[in-house]
């Protein structure tokens, strides 16, 4: 055969490899910093969109009492967001599977498993779920520095009929209290992205999506869905999470502060008629003996209006704050008793309940009978304080 | 908080950013420690040391070949490594091989035609690959893919049986399902997610215990 018959067929079979070839690079394509900031964030989405999963929480609501008979109890379902941590063990938030009977997760592909509920933290609102029949990518924890304002974030969770949702948006504003922070984002979330998953520049983890700023049944304004969107949202972030995660990993449960005091919400009313109050601080009601606060010296009637150099202006306000601190952490109190501050130096102990009697899923926790018992104890002890310390001034003569 | 604690709040009693409790502590510790006023004042004057020093001039672009320089040796890529391939010398070594395979089908005087039938499947047993009805296809049996059972029809989900699956959908119960997106309070620039509190303790009147 000769050399020009077999090159002709041969050059005939490779022009349409070279016109794939040459083709592309003759056309112009997009390089700028959109086209590569489209790619990343495709990139790390598409990486850990797997790791992203929808929880559904059912609970059977009993009937009411003036349903009519024969009415079947209500299966009410909450939904939302849920991340895959490690490869059985999925974070979300505790409202999301508060007082939950059965829990399902579904992952992007469409699988529903069902999910046992390793321990829920009111407190830092988050939950750890364990699924045994699945596999799931797990996401990594942002290792490196905290994030910072006007970091990148891609925020990727699920809403409305398990349908994913991302958004891209920035670090807004970092906000610290005692025990914990909450990181601002200019995201856009949904509802049921609750627990979805907030991720840096390189796909880790950097928080665990909260939810957003108001709430829709305060402001009575929101559209048909309940809902004003648009408003800034709030990410948990990874340094809070990821002991909160470990504890309940561990334990099940997350260890919290404990001062030992009963208060009440003290507040200075408006002159004018309707006019807002404003909120002085928490004010003692009761100390539980052998505490923190009876061993610093606080007594019933002092207000306290600081908490570790922090105006106090509620009691909801330093329970958290107290709840939020690591037992063993010694914490500045500032009180006022009869006009003269006071200022001291307290260790926080262990708290006696896992989940606060006055948080919600307490009465999920705990069974009937001993909660009624502790809280007859609480009010005994009380009650012989109180007593204690009125008699108190009879019995000690005056300096 | 003892002498321990104080050389901590240092460098933010140096900026300013100490607050109104700490600068108070700090300030009495000094007047009774002469240890820890001393080496505040070592401290200062380190600080004012370094920022009395001559700026350096420096070569232009210095910062940016440090930093440069910098990322290469960071573990962590700054950006993720893009999913498009380096396609370029990919293709034109495929033009070549297959101009190379062509030519020397043409010089054994083999048609490509006659081949194609004896080909082996490459994409048998991998779900995501697209294959042609019309090609004959060896399916790989007894595969088990991590964490699933096979046989057990227990509610298909994207085609793939799984144990464990719950088979019906929830998405029917659509009006008892709500969406949880927590309500979180913004007020004098601190924010926290709304705890849930337990109807009973509700209102200005609550006792709490903690």
């Amino acid at each position: 055969m000769g050399v020009k018959q077999w090159m002709a067929p041969a050059l005939r079979a490779a022009l349409p490899v070279l016109a794939l070839a040459v083709g592309p690079a003759g056309s112009p394509r997009a390089q700028g910093t959109l086209s590569a900031l489209q790619t990343d964030v495709d990139a790390i989405a598409r990486r850990a969109r797997p790791s992203v999963v929808t929880v559904f929480a059912m609970r059977t609501e009993s009937v009411p009492k003036n349903a009519p008979p024969g009415s079947a109890p209500r299966v009410r379902t909450r939904a939302g967001s849920g991340v895959a941590v490690e490869s059985d063990l999925v974070l979300t938030t505790a409202s999301v599977v508060l007082d939950a009977e059965r829990t399902l997760i579904s992952t992007s592909q469409g699988q529903q498993v069902e999910a046992q509920i390793v321990g829920v933290d009111p407190v830092f609102n988050l939950a750890l779920l364990r699924v045994s029949s699945l596999r799931l990518p797990p996401l990594r924890f942002a290792a490196g520095r905290p994030a910072r304002v006007g970091d990148w974030v891609v925020s990727l969770g699920t809403s409305y009929n398990a349908q994913p949702t991302q958004s891209l948006g920035n670090v807004a504003q970092r906000h610290r209290e005692p025990g914990q922070s909450l990181l601002q984002l200019t995201n856009t979330v949904y509802p049921g992205n609750s627990g979805a998953a907030a991720l840096n520049i390189h796909g880790e983890l950097v928080g665990v999506v909260q939810g957003e700023l108001g709430s829709p049944s305060l402001t009575g304004t929101a559209g048909d869905d309940g809902r004003q969107p648009g408003a800034a949202s709030f990410a948990m972030p990874v340094e809070t999470v990821k002991p909160v995660f470990e504890s309940l990993r561990r334990q099940g449960w997350v260890r919290h502060g404990y001062l030992g005091v009963t208060t009440l919400a003290a507040s200075l009313e408006s002159d004018r008629e309707g006019g807002p109050s404003t909120p002085l601080g928490a004010l003692v009601e009761g100390i539980i003996g052998g505490g923190p606060a009876e061993r610093v010296g606080l007594r019933p009637g002092d207000l306290i209006v600081a908490f570790d150099g922090e105006r106090v202006e509620t009691p909801e306000q330093l329970a958290r704050w107290v709840l939020a601190t690591p037992p063993g952490q010694d914490v500045t109190l500032v009180w006022v008793r009869r006009d003269i501050g006071h200022s001291g130096s307290v260790l926080l102990r262990d708290s006696p309940d896992r989940v606060p009697q006055w948080l919600a899923g307490a009465a999920a926790d705990a069974p009937e009978g001993p909660r009624k018992v502790a809280e007859l104890e609480r009010e005994i002890r009380r009650l012989s304080q109180e007593l204690a310390r009125r008699k108190e001034p009879a019995a000690t003569p005056p300096h | 908080m003892n002498c321990s604690g104080a050389p901590k709040l240092f460098g933010a009693y140096w900026d300013d950013e100490i607050t109104l409790a700490e600068r108070d502590w700090l300030e009495s510790h000094f007047a009774s420690c002469a240890a820890c006023r001393e080496a505040y004042e070592d401290f200062a004057r380190a600080i004012e040391l370094v920022g009395s020093l001559p700026r350096l001039e420096v070569k232009p672009g210095l910062a940016e070949r440090a930093l440069a320089r910098a990322r290469r040796a960071t573990a962590a890529p700054d950006r993720l490594p893009l999913g498009a391939p380096r396609w370029i010398p990919v293709t034109a070594t495929a033009a070549l091989l297959a101009i190379a395979a062509t030519m020397t089908l043409q010089w054994m005087g083999v048609t490509p035609n006659g081949r194609e039938r004896q080909r082996p499947t490459l994409v048998a047993g991998s779900r995501s690959a697209s294959i042609p009805s019309a090609t004959p296809v060896t399916s790989v049996t007894g595969g088990r893919e991590e964490g699933r059972a096979d046989g057990r029809d227990v509610g298909t989900m994207a085609g793939a049986p799984l144990a464990g699956a719950v088979p019906d959908s929830l998405f029917d119960h659509s009006a008892d399902v709500e969406f949880i997106l927590d309500p979180v309070t913004l007020r004098k620039g601190r924010a926290h997610t709304v705890l849930r509190v337990n109807p009973n303790v509700q209102g200005e009147k609550a006792v709490i215990t903690f």
